[in-house]
């Protein structure tokens, strides 16, 4: 019920902000020339002058450059031209169309929004009217339901870019100010808004200010129970304040100050915005304060996004003990985020390791730098591969070091491993082993080890102690790769 | 008399068995459900993604560089009183997928864009534990099962 109103109540404020915004534009007279304009004023499109000879790179410069001179276009009859191209392009693509003749109808509609935009200044306005109109809760929706709303999204989308680059104006960023509100208002209505206008409109753009902070924290309250809306939410406050202090609205104290405030939230969505924001603000400077704030949570989800951002964010040294703290109370946990690492410094992710299995420490973290190895395929990931199963003391820890080095490593390399695996009577008889030796050879297919499954696959997979998530994948590897294998020919 | 010899032989099995030194550890299990993590999101008009019967979709509109998916397992759990031991029935693999974004065009209309799978890894194992009545087995604790 709540939404509807605020639908209503949305619909109707666009409705007048559109009628005020033509009034405004069109104004007292029509546009004049620059030569004839007050120089004080600013720069306005010459709309008597001749085209610009070079191509705008985006519309926001096609907007500003000459529009072909009398030549009116309404909104109505842009939107129709926009959408009748939208559909022409998805024709041609779908027929395999060559690549000039799309981006020559590409080039067409671009030049078609730039002066819609230029001419209509309420356009963006009138498009998010028309997109709530058209959110229809069929799943999916017809397809030229889809075009029409793709669309007018982008028309809302270009129509913020532009009025973005000419915030300077007090009346353009009061209108900007104004079309994000209306926005963020219709944002929870429908869920496919929720994607079109927050993720893809908001999220990561510098739109948000000051001006819609109240807007943006009252999302939190609205997103319970919705998993969707709080994680836009929470990237939403992310940008929000990234925006501030960008601005200059805000220092970075200040929204430190609030993103510790809400460190320990109610709201897991608020809390998971907070401490995301503490690790790319201010240097780490608050990264303790926020590590410990995510540990006392027992939230998994939230140990892991931390994890990931702190893996993007920090330098290599301090992920690396910013994971270690977090393994030791989350086992198992933050593997997208030790995989993201040893992609960025695998040697630091080989060093940490060999430290902690010089002294015997934090097995939970060498678990996870020895299954990240595989992921970099580099001589350090190799390196500690090898390293792990020749000598790490926990027996799960060397068989996954296995499955890493089958990751890293030629089939050269992982040949002798595997063969020293199964010739291992302890090994051999042990069906953990099994398991990784199937596990291995699965992974090592596709780099010239198709001789490595023929030799040792079907002794595997026919190996009773095979277990059956690892006996499935050996045999799909084995008949794709092995053409006679699928005949039982080699059984 | 010999039904009595064997109920003795019965109540003191467990006691014998604990003189053995086999001990009871009080361990049970319990169900973890499947957990996938996610790496960072690249642009992608794409559809939603299916993982075998998993069903990913982290955010619309993005594609993940990668998927981790530890499978759902029964890890142990020590609860005084139960009476049982865990042991180690299988092992599971724990998958990476990497995804990119095809047929992507770079055009003002993105009509035509998947998150198309690439290629998936074994990242390791980890154990499927299940119960047993205490004093059958010598206690093992899951990291020092096998070599």
């Amino acid at each position: 019920m709540r939404r509807i109103l605020i639908l209503g109540a949305a619909t109707a404020l666009l409705v007048g902000l559109g009628a005020t915004l033509e009034w405004s534009t069109t104004g007292p007279g029509p546009v004049r020339a620059p030569s004839q304009a007050n120089a004080t004023t600013p720069s306005r499109p010459d709309l008597t002058a001749e085209p610009h000879a070079a191509q705008p790179r985006t519309i926001v410069e096609a907007v500003d450059q000459t529009a072909i001179p009398g030549f009116g276009i309404t909104y109505e009859a842009a939107i129709e031209s926009l959408i009748a191209a939208a559909m022409e392009l998805n024709r041609r693509a779908d027929a395999d169309a060559d690549q000039d003749e799309l981006a020559a109808i590409d080039a067409e509609a671009r030049a078609v929004l730039a002066q819609l935009l230029h001419e209509v200044r309420s356009a963006p306005e009138r498009a998010l009217h028309d997109l709530i109109l058209h959110s229809s809760l069929a799943t999916p929706a017809p397809r030229p339901v889809q075009v029409r709303r793709l669309v007018l999204l982008r028309v809302v989308q270009e129509g913020l870019a532009w009025r973005h680059e000419r915030r300077a104006e007090p009346a353009i960023q009061s209108s900007l100010d104004t079309l994000v509100a209306a926005c963020l208002d219709l944002l929870p209505t429908v869920a496919t808004l929720v994607t079109e206008l927050g993720d893809e409109t908001l999220v990561e753009r510098p739109y948000l200010g000051v001006y819609h902070e109240s807007a943006v924290l009252g999302l939190f309250e609205l997103a319970k129970g919705d998993a969707h809306l709080g994680r836009t939410a929470s990237a939403l406050l992310v940008t929000l304040w990234r925006n501030m202090e960008r601005e200059g609205a805000r220092t970075a104290a200040e929204t430190a100050s609030l993103a510790l405030l809400f460190a320990e939230d109610a709201s897991p969505s608020r809390r998971s915005a907070a401490l995301e924001h503490l690790l790319r603000s201010s240097g780490g400077r608050y990264l303790a304060a926020a590590l410990e704030a995510v540990q006392r949570s027992g939230d998994r989800d939230l140990v892991d996004r931390f994890a990931s951002v702190a893996a993007e964010v920090l330098e290599p040294a301090t992920a690396l003990s910013v994971l270690r703290s977090l393994a030791e109370s989350q086992r198992g946990a933050c593997l997208a985020a030790h995989l993201q690492l040893a992609q960025r410094d695998p040697g630091a992710v080989r060093e940490a390791y060999e430290l902690h299995l010089a002294d015997g420490t934090a097995q939970a973290f060498r678990l996870g730098l020895v299954r990240s190895a595989g992921w970099s395929r580099c001589e350090d990931a190799i390196a500690l591969a090898q390293e792990a199963l020749e000598s790490d003391p926990d027996p799960q820890i060397r068989r996954d070091a296995l499955l890493a080095l089958a990751s890293a490593a030629t089939a050269e390399q992982l040949a002798p491993s595997i063969e020293a695996v199964l010739s291992d009577p302890r090994r051999a008889n042990d069906p953990a082993w099994i398991d990784a030796v199937a596990g291995a050879l699965v992974n090592s297919r596709g780099r010239g080890s198709l001789g490595l499954i023929a030799r040792h696959g079907p002794r595997v997979a026919a190996d009773s102690r095979l277990g059956p998530a690892f006996r499935d994948q050996l045999l799909a590897a084995l008949e794709a790769r092995i053409p006679e294998w699928g005949s039982g020919e080699q059984r | 008399m010999i039904r009595f010899l064997f109920a003795f032989v019965l109540a003191a099995a467990p006691s014998f068995a604990q003189d053995s030194g086999f001990r009871c550890s009080d361990t049970t299990v319990e169900f973890v459900p499947t957990h996938i993590t996610y790496g960072s999101m690249a642009e992608c008009s794409g559809t939603q993604v299916t993982i075998g019967s998993t069903h990913v979709e982290p955010v619309r509109n993005k594609c993940p560089q990668l998927v981790v998916v530890t499978p759902s397992h029964y890890a142990p759990k020590h609860s005084p009183g139960c009476n049982t031991d865990v042991r180690v029935a299988s092992q599971s693999p724990i998958v990476t997928y990497t995804f990119r974004c095809s047929g992507h065009y770079l055009l003002m209309f993105r009509l035509t864009a998947e998150c198309v799978m690439v290629d998936k890894q074994n990242l390791g194992t980890i154990p499927n534990h299940t119960t047993m009545p205490c004093g059958q087995v010598a206690v093992q604790t899951p990291t020092s099962h096998g070599g």
